[in-house]
């Protein structure tokens, strides 16, 4: 004989004793593989979302070179406010002055009227200055978009817009009217990659226009973002340095001590702590999630197959009798290791495939599966597999391997424990994960429910709120209807926003939010002072303003024992000294439409409807009958009274789930995931259950050849297989109770940590282990000891 | 072929230690059919496994075609057995997943410059009279076809050594007989076969009976 062993032959072999194995253990195998498909695809998906966040402007070449300016303000007592825009004209302070920064651009958004064919829609545009396409390189379909926001009439559209407003996407050349003014179409760029970029608007007009609005030269108003790009080797502290004394006179004087410019890498955006609080730790938390479901899925895989590797011991026997290494057969099944991981990764593909785009609805987010177009995306995806599945084969491989030949193939029995300490540990910390999941989701639970009812402290049902400067003869009219049982005017301030003052008190400036409110509007919201009275303010306002109601929290920073002793006392209502003080004639208690995680402000509720600060909401507070009747009448009732806008209303039980929308969204994936994590151990333990049963055969004949009860023998089995979920309390506790601690304390009104919550997600899990391994236990139980002795 | 000089095999548990070989000295020439007797419990399979270097003897030296195998690291053992030794066991041990023609194959692939061909695992099925099973499970076929295919795969990688525990054990009297008259072929063509067996009959077919008790070598009868 000569020549060597063809080396496709080897593989073809190797494969026919993988496949047939699977083939021959397919339930476990299929267990294992579907709850690697599932565990994988959850990683995937969560890695796709982060890989958003992470890859922010991934397109813009000189991206850690280019920042967005956000404009910080503070003031005594309070969280430091991040906004996105600065003033109108930093950018061309910037430009002037600072010659560190390359280039610098604004777009400001804007609601237009644009007409085109006789429609005339109102839509939101930026206005661009052309640099805008230098610094954030957004990719061209067809045209210059920087020349053509050089010319005055130059509009840019993406793809879908130009579509959405002429019908193709290379309609250069074709002219809208954008609030009255001609402009052209003269370069379409790509749709925005979604989840990718701080722009939500597709149309941007030039900046060079005579309409063009970068914000009133106001000096508080902050409404332009302006972004930069710095010289190479220029750094963006020393620019924030030589910026501050550029800007201070674009800001009112009493504010510049409250106001601060700072630069934030637009690669960073999506996850900067001040613009998108809590991002970072959704993603932390979300990369933590992950990572357990995926070592749930690793463990079960490793236990079934350490298990399952069981049946093997003769094959194992013989190819070390025929002259097989220990490292030949450690890498034949570290290789089937890695073939299972990559059918359970193509699996999970699949799975991704299938309900990316369902799962991107329900948690708003734009993760894209996108590896037609990112080839990269299947080599990291590969390479993960393979580290993944050496990672798991390395156990099962390390354990069979090390089995002695002479043993195996002297005696017939399994020499392979399926039990082992690594298997018990795998095994304890999947129900760890588990019972951690299920207090962690029990308290996201109750946190939100909290939010959404208690800690409102309001009644906010049936609650209609129109957009309208409280327009009295609408008011009178709405409040005759049948349907509806009270009207009040509030300013938008009580829902977002809320304009804030530094209070002199004493030798302290106290950080007050002022706020527009009938006194009609308390009760109408549920709400009752619990001290003074509200009959002593005019039902319609006062100007200028003589009395005032506060909150606790105001009572209490103002420096008054107690809301009594507010009562009759005077305040003043403004930092500015000439402003006449007011007397507080009503306290009421704390309550908030504005968030849950941050802590109610001292706050100021004056009664004023006219004017720039005066109430511009209606509160309708409907009897909760004939809604729909209600509803149109209301509509009738505001043509009637001679409004000019369209009506715009909401109802405020609306306005407070969208306030809550994030939390409520973070217990869905909550929930989700803590379903797949449920399922996958509670799949894993059935099929350990199986297996344990299937080894313990044997010991089972002999107890009931002894006289064993089948109850008794059920009992037996059970109590071992429910062992680990048991020690796994002693490391789910302690953690699940430190983590949610830390997350409850993020919130400034919470439930309190509930302690029953923990033994009874360790019932669950209990009721998981018995009920999953209960049926085959019984099975096995029930045999008769001749068929079990038999087995061998 | 083989020289074993001394050879002792102790297994410790926590406080006894069982003596499987004591001083067992035993020379076997190229070709030779040796078969060794005794009752259960002498050291009997305890000496095959440490002659297939499947087990490290305690103390001795082990020359097998003409290297000393006793201080070898497990990689170089398990090389020289797939070089030189192939084994046939009384439980036939062959790999349930895999088909007649698959097992056959196995002893093929951890052997440097074996050509592993259709014709060549055809040929030595035919030899056994088992090439029309070649397709079949191991489940599938009776107790002596197994062990005939079992032969097969020893052959399959031309050993040197042929390793025989109890190869009739499981078989009615006519397959073990065909399994005896097989081993015998192999040991006329110039393979060294060791068989352990139980039975006078079987140990009549081979050249030298070696008596075992106790872990020793207690006699010897040579036919």
């Amino acid at each position: 004989m000569s020549g060597g062993i063809g080396f496709g032959s080897k593989i073809r072999h190797f494969w026919t004793a993988y496949i047939r194995n699977l083939h021959a253990t397919r339930l476990l195998s299929a267990i294992a593989i579907v709850g690697l498909a599932v565990g994988l695809a959850g990683a995937l998906m969560l890695a796709l979302v982060a890989r958003n966040a992470l890859g922010f402007y991934g397109f813009v070449p000189d991206r850690e070179r280019t920042y967005l300016a956000l404009s910080v303000t503070s003031g005594p007592g309070m969280a430091p406010l991040v906004h996105d825009v600065t003033h109108g004209p930093t950018a061309g302070l910037i430009r002037a002055n600072l010659p560190d920064v390359e280039a610098v651009g604004r777009l400001s958004e804007a609601e237009v009227a644009l007409r085109r064919h006789g429609e005339t829609a109102r839509t939101k545009i930026y206005w661009a200055d052309p640099e805008i396409f230098d610094l954030l390189r957004l990719p061209v379909i067809a045209g210059r978009p920087i020349a053509a926001l050089n010319r005055p009439d130059g509009l840019v559209m993406t793809r879908s817009e130009a579509i959405r407003h002429f019908g193709r996407a290379d309609r250069l050349g074709a002219v809208t009217e954008v609030d009255g003014t001609p402009m052209v179409l003269r370069a379409v760029i790509a749709d925005l990659p979604a989840g990718m970029t701080d722009l939500d608007r597709g149309i941007f007009a030039s900046g060079k226009s005579a309409k063009a609005d970068f914000g009133p030269l106001d000096r508080d108003m902050l409404s332009v973002r302006t972004y930069l790009r710095l010289r190479q080797g220029a750094s963006p502290t020393a620019v924030e340095r030589r910026l501050a004394p550029l800007i201070g006179g674009l800001i009112a004087a009493e504010m510049r001590d409250h106001y601060a410019m700072r630069l934030a890498p637009i690669g960073t955006l999506a996850l900067d702590p001040g613009l998108h609080p809590g991002a970072r730790e959704r993603l932390e938390v979300g990369s933590l999630v992950a990572a357990l479901i995926l070592f749930i899925a690793v463990a079960n895989y490793v236990n079934l197959s350490t298990a399952l590797s069981a049946r093997r011991w003769r094959e194992i026997g013989v190819r070390a009798a025929c002259g097989a290494t220990r490292g030949e057969i450690a890498r034949q099944f570290l290789a089937e290791a890695v073939a299972t991981i990559l059918i359970a990764a193509l699996l999970g593909a699949a799975l991704i495939e299938l309900t990316l785009p369902s799962l991107n609805t329900l948690f708003e987010t734009h993760a894209r599966f996108d590896y037609l177009s990112h080839p990269a995306l299947l080599l990291w995806l590969l390479a993960g597999g393979i580290a993944l599945g050496l990672a798991a084969g390395a156990y099962p491989a390390l354990v069979l391997s090390g089995l002695s030949p002479a043993g195996l193939l002297r005696d017939r029995g399994v020499r392979i424990s399926a039990r082992s300490l690594v298997a018990d540990l795998l095994v304890a910390l999947q129900f760890a994960i588990l019972i951690g999941l299920m207090v962690a989701l029990a308290v996201v639970y109750q946190q939100r429910r909290f939010a959404m009812t208690e800690a409102l402290r309001l009644d906010v049902d049936q609650v209609l709120v129109v957009d309208a400067p409280c327009p009295a003869s609408f008011r009178q009219e709405v409040a005759k209807l049948p349907g509806v049982r009270g009207t009040s005017c509030v300013g938008r301030g009580l829902l977002e926003h809320p304009m804030f003052d530094f209070i002199p008190i004493g030798s302290q400036q106290i950080t007050t939010n002022k706020i527009p409110v009938l006194p009609s509007s308390f009760p109408l919201l549920g709400i009752a002072p619990i001290a003074g009275s509200l009959s002593a303010l005019p039902p319609d306002g006062e100007d200028p303003i003589a009395r005032i109601v506060v909150n606790e929290t105001a009572a209490r920073s103002f420096g008054f024992g107690s809301a009594g002793a507010a009562i009759g006392k005077v305040v003043p209502i403004s930092s500015y000294p000439s402003e006449p003080r007011v007397r507080i004639v009503a306290v009421v208690p704390d309550f908030s439409l504005l968030s849950v995680d941050s802590v109610i402000k001292p706050t100021i509720y004056f009664d004023r409807i006219q004017g720039p600060v005066g109430a511009d909401l209606v509160l309708v507070k409907m009897a909760g009958h004939d809604i729909p009747e209600t509803m149109a009448a209301i509509d009738r009732l505001w043509r009637e009274t001679g409004q000019q806008q369209p009506i715009e209303h909401k109802f405020l039980s609306d306005h407070v789930e969208e306030l809550y929308r994030d939390l409520e969204r973070g217990t869905w994936i909550f929930g989700l995931f803590c379903g797949v994590a449920a399922l996958l151990a509670a799949t894993g333990i059935a099929g350990m259950a199986i297996a344990t049963a299937e080894r313990r055969t044997k010991e089972i004949g002999i107890r009931k050849a002894l006289g064993a009860r089948t109850d008794q023998v059920l009992v037996l089995l059970l109590t071992r297989m429910s062992r680990p979920a048991l020690w796994a309390n002693l490391i789910a506790w302690p953690c699940a109770w430190w983590l949610m601690r830390n997350w409850l304390n993020g919130f400034a009104y919470r439930v309190p940590l509930h302690l029953w919550l923990f033994p009874a997600a360790a019932l669950v899990a209990l009721a998981i282990t018995l009920g999953s391994a209960g049926l085959q236990a019984l099975n096995v139980a029930r045999r008769r000891p001749i068929e079990a002795l038999r087995y061998e | 072929m083989l020289t074993l000089t001394d050879i002792t095999k102790s297994y410790r548990t926590s406080d006894v230690e069982t003596r499987a070989l004591d001083a067992v000295s035993l020379e076997v020439a190229e070709g030779e059919f040796l078969a060794i007797m005794g009752p259960s419990g002498c050291g009997k399979s305890t000496l095959l496994n440490v002659l297939g270097l499947l087990d490290r003897p305690t103390q001795g030296s082990y020359r097998l075609a003409d290297t000393e195998v006793t201080g070898l690291p497990s990689a170089r053992l398990a090389r020289m057995r797939g070089e030189h030794i192939a084994f046939v066991f009384q439980n036939f041990n062959l790999i349930d997943d895999l088909t007649v023609a698959e097992n056959v194959e196995v002893s093929l692939l951890y052997r440097r410059g074996a050509a592993m061909t259709k014709d060549r695992v055809g040929l030595l099925l035919d030899q056994v009279g088992m090439a029309h099973r070649a397709g079949h499970r191991p489940q599938q076929l009776s107790g002596g076809q197994q062990q005939r295919v079992a032969i097969a795969r020893a052959l399959a990688g031309n050993p040197s050594l042929i390793l025989a525990d109890e190869p009739t054990g499981n078989l009615d009297s006519a397959n073990g007989e065909q399994v005896i008259e097989l081993l015998q072929q192999v040991a006329a063509s110039g393979t060294t076969v060791i068989m352990v067996t139980h039975s006078h009959r079987d140990a009549a077919a081979a050249q030298r009976i070696v008596q075992m008790l106790d872990g020793r070598i207690v006699g010897e009868t040579q036919l």
